[in-house]
This record gives C-alpha cells, structure tokens and sequence, in this order.
C-alpha cells in the first residue's frame, strides 16, 4: 500500500486522500477488525441498557436507575427516554479507555502494512497496548476540551433562549442558535478533533509519550490546519441524517423501539466516521514523513 | 473476518434472547403489550362516531384476551379500566359500568383502583346527565374511600356540583355538611396529614361560601399549626391566597403583616422567614400607598 505520487496523490487533495483511507479500510481486515470489534462492543454495551429495566438487570440497574432519575424509566415505553441519555453516559468512558485504543490499534496495523510487515493481531495488540496509558491521557485531554466547548456554547444558547423577539433578526438569531444547536455541537466535536487529531497517531508511530506527542500535534496541525480539518469535517457530516432523523420526534410515537433502530445507527455511523478519520489522518501524516526523509 | 462478524452476532443475539427468555411472566411485556393496545383505543377514542362497531369489538377482543394472558401482571387492573372506557366511548353506558363495578368489586383493598373504577362510573353518569346516581358514586367514594385524594374532596364536589347546577340552596348546604365533615376528621385525626388536608379543604368551602374571614382564619391555621407540613407548592399557594383575601376582599393589611410577624418569632428559623420579611415590607408599602389615596379623597369628597 503506497500513495500515488502524482497531482492527484492523496497527501494533495482531500477527496483522493479519504477515498484512499476507504479503500484502505476495506481491503485491509486487519484495520477494519478493530473497528468491527469496537462496533459489537456497543451495541453490547446498548444491549444491556435496553435490558436494564427487565428482569434479572433490573435487580442491578433498577434502584439506580430509580434513585438517579425516577422509577417512572422503569417502564415501557419511558424507558426509551432514558436509554439514549444512559448510552452517551457510557459513551464517554467508552470513548477515553476503548474506542481511542481501538484507533491506535489500526494506526499501527496502517504503519505496518505501509512498511511491508505481516500484521499478527496478537502483537498489534501488544505493541498497542504499552502506549494505553498515553492513548487515554490523550483521549481524555481531547474529551474534557470538547465538554469545554460544549459548556461554552451552553452559554450562548442560553443568552439565545432570553431573547424575546418574536420577529426580525434578534429572532432569527435566536432560531439559529437554539434550533441548530445539535449541528453547532457536531461543528464544535469536530473542531475539538482537529485540535487533537495527530496525537494518537504520533503517540502510536513516532512512539512518543503524551505531551511530546501534544506539542509534535501543534507543530502538523499549524502547518496542515484546513487540510486537516476538511479531513475531519467531511466523514463527519455523514452523522448529519443522524441529527435530522433525531428531531423527528414523530418517529417515537409510531413505536417507541425506533429509539433503539436510532441508536444502532449512530454506534455504525460513528464508528465508520473514526474509521475514515483516523486511516486518512495516519496515512496523510506517514505520506508527509516519507516525504521530509526523501 | 465473515466467521469473526458471524461471532459477533451469535454473541448479540444470544445475550437477547437468553435476557429475554429470563424474562418470562415480565411486567415489561405486559406493560408493552398494553401500550400497543392503548394506541388503537386512542385511535378509535379520536372521533367514535365514524368507528364501525366491528373496530370496537376488535379492540374489545384485544383487551379481554390481554386480561386473559396478563393476568398476573400489575397492570392488569389498568386494562380493566380501559375495556370499560371503550364501552364509555362506544355509549354502552350500562355495559361500561358493569366492567367498572367488577372492577370496584375484585380491588377493594385497592383504594386507587377501586376510587379509579368509580370515578369512570360516574363519568358514565356525567355523559348520561344523570345527577343523582353521580351523587350516589360521590358519596360512595366518600364513605368507601374517605382517606383517598377524591375521597377527601368529595363534600366539595358534591356543592360544586349543585353549584353548576345553579342550586345555590342545595349547595350552601352541601358547603356546611362538608365544613362540619372537615371538622369532625381535624377532631379525629390531630397532629396528621389528614387534618392538614381537612383544615385546607375547610378553608376552600369557606372560600366558597364567601366567608372571608374564616377561610383567611383558616389557611393561617394550616401555616402556624404545621409550618412544615405542606409542600413547598401548597405553602406558596396558601400564602398567596391569604395575600389575595386580606387585601382584594377583606380590605385589612394589618392581618396578614401581624400574623407574619407572629410566624417569624414563633418559628425563628423557618426557611419561609425571609419571604414574610419581604411580604410585610411589600405589605406596609402597598398600605402607606392606600393610606394616602384614601387622604387625597378625602378632602373632596367633603
């Protein structure tokens, strides 16, 4: 697997680079396996949410549930009102210590099939693993500066909800930012991975330890930034219909299980989004240093 | 990888099925099973004069064999009910208050389904304009069920409801049956939740007789006696309501800032005591202002 090194190589332009990190993932099992495995793993973790109120879960999950929230989730069809709230409760830890691991698991098989090695799966994951530590730091630095960004926008959502207008521009600004809130949220995680989009990958590759690997971040990010960020912005608005599909609340009321159908989307088109991202940005980042040591 | 995907979902499924299967004889299944069947009552209930009596016998069939399968399940008096509204919306008004009585009858002990199943009774009645079988389920609730919320309530519904029949006789009397009801339980049931309840009750049929000064009396009763034993809605509401009556109708500001007063020494650290110093503040002003509108009139109308 090398990159073509013509105008339409894919270090040069964006669409060739993510139609490649596609191709990439397809055609090579052993990228595409972690991600496969990170996929069965939530929705087994969404498994045993949705059972959490039915009998034996419930005996664990049920005063929980009741003493955090209400004993009214406990029952069909509340339930699927809380069920989305307590999977992206599970989404965050699942992000820091699974899902980043995950990442550097295919970077590295990326590397090794960039240099001609045979990928053993039990290796990966060992080699993997002795960078974990760093890998977590790293995912929840990107984490808590992406609640932060949340938390600022909270802000200006609520100033936008004071505002009384029901007509003219101060209206219209009050739509914008209310109603857009869950695609201003999408542009603000985006942002957050730009700033955070090289450090597993250099953690992973150049075996660096995090702030190293932070600094080195900075250092690719200021000299690639918009090419960097169009690589993150374009997979991600593949989570747009998401969104769309999320505010049609009419769904819910024909059968509240289409909570559930919403929900196993997400997980799929998440994890395909990380997929593209992260093989496009590692293979664009080892283009870029095969090309400084030519 | 086909056999490592396979895997997977040999995993998913059989975590399912087997949470599933460990599931038998489950209140979720019979919560779900009788929402399903809701959303075709709600349905037919929209507009059930364009319903064939076919649909209506189909959702009837469709509770009877629920309450037949669910019979365990904690929900099962709740689809009773339901068959019985069907009857309502359908206008079998008779076969409707047979599936309630049963239910009544089978959940005695069971205040609030029985209370529930008698409450559609005497909706029966209500779309029938039957007012003395409406007053027969009113007192039944009333001497069956007396502690329960309608219970309670029920010496009041029963004068609201001459009221909007326009019989003021019959309902002054009604009104004075359930103020002597209401103190014969604050006698029998001191320092509870019941006299609180009856004190408030009473204050609202004094309201309602127009007695000014006794409902006052009386909601200041409820705040000194138990100055912590109402919710923080029911504390607000009777503030309020002595605010209202001290001002718009007996025209004295010095009884509420007095009792005010009283309250804060009597309770020094009540949570409430900030809000009273704020009132007599608010209160004295609202005075000083009436005091004055009064002397610039004065002098005219001499």
């Amino acid at each position: 697997m090398t990159a073509r090194r013509d105008n339409k190589s894919p270090e040069k332009n964006v669409f060739a680079l993510l139609g490649f990190a596609i191709n990439t993932l397809f055609q090579n099992k052993s990228i595409l396996q972690p991600f496969i495995f990170l996929i069965f793993f939530q929705l087994l973790i969404l498994e045993i949410l949705y059972f959490s109120v039915r009998f034996p879960l419930k005996a664990f999950f049920g005063p929980m549930i009741g003493k955090i929230w209400s004993e009214a989730f406990l029952h069909y069809p509340f339930n699927f009102i809380l069920l989305p709230k307590m999977f992206q409760y599970t989404e965050f830890p699942i992000y820091i210590f699974v899902t980043s691991f995950i990442i550097g698991m295919a970077i590295l098989a990326l590397q090794k099939l960039n240099n001609g090695e045979e990928v053993n799966e039990k290796k990966l994951l060992k080699e993997a693993f002795g960078h974990y530590v760093h890998i977590v730091v790293a995912a929840f630095i990107s984490f808590i500066i992406v609640m932060a960004l949340f938390k600022l926008y909270g802000l200006v959502y609520d100033r936008a909800a004071m505002i009384r207008s029901t007509t003219g521009k101060f209206h219209l600004i009050k739509i914008i930012f209310t109603q857009g809130a869950p695609y201003f949220n999408l542009l603000l995680s985006i942002i957050g991975t730009v700033l955070f989009a090289y450090v597993i990958p250099i953690i992973v590759l150049e075996k660096k330890k995090i702030f190293s690997a932070i600094v080195l971040n900075f250092k690719n990010l200021f000299s690639s930034f918009w090419f960097t960020f169009w690589i993150v912005f374009l997979p991600s608005l593949l989570f747009v219909p998401i969104l769309l599909l999320r505010n049609t609340t009419f769904l819910e009321n024909i059968l509240p299980e289409l909570n559930v159908c919403m929900l196993v989307a997400t997980i799929f088109v998440m994890v395909f989004i990380d997929a593209i991202i992260y093989t496009a940005l590692s293979t664009y980042y080892l283009l870029k240093k095969e090309k400084e040591h030519k | 990888m086909k056999k490592l995907i396979l895997t997977y979902i040999g995993i998913l499924l059989a975590v399912g099925i087997g949470l599933d299967l460990a599931d038998q004889k489950s209140e979720y299944k019979a919560e779900r099973a009788l929402w399903s069947i809701n959303e075709h009552f709600a349905e037919i209930a929209k507009d059930p004069k364009a319903i064939p009596d076919a649909t209506f016998n189909s959702v009837i069939k469709e509770y009877e064999a629920y309450i037949k399968k669910y019979n365990y399940a904690k929900i099962s008096p709740a689809a009773k009910i339901y068959l019985g509204r069907v009857y309502l919306v359908k206008e079998n008004h008779d076969k409707a208050r047979e599936v309630f009585e049963q239910v009544a009858r089978e959940y005695k002990d069971n205040s609030e389904i029985a209370v529930q199943a008698l409450v559609d009774i005497g909706q029966s009645y209500v779309l029938q304009k039957d007012d003395a079988n409406l007053l027969k389920i009113y007192n039944r609730i009333k001497n069956e069920y007396p502690f329960t919320n309608l219970g309670m309530h029920t010496p009041l519904l029963i004068a609201q409801l001459h009221t909007s029949h326009n019989d003021l006789g019959l309902a002054n009397k009604a009104l004075d049956e359930a103020i002597a009801y209401y103190k014969e339980l604050i006698v029998k049931y001191p320092r509870s939740q019941l006299e609180i309840i009856s004190l408030r009750l009473m204050a609202t049929c004094y309201l309602a007789k127009r007695q000014w000064n006794d409902a006052v009396q009386t909601f200041m009763d409820v705040l000194s006696r138990y100055p912590n034993g109402q919710n923080s809605q029911d504390t607000k509401s009777v503030i309020r309501t002595i605010n209202t009556i001290s001002l718009m109708q007996l025209k004295d500001y010095d009884l509420p800032i007095n009792f005010y007063q009283k309250f804060i020494v009597d309770h020094p650290n009540h949570p409430y005591n900030v809000t009273f110093e704020k009132l007599i503040v608010k209160l004295k002003e609202l005075k000083e202002k009436s005091l004055q509108q009064k002397e610039t009139q004065e002098p005219t109308s001499k």
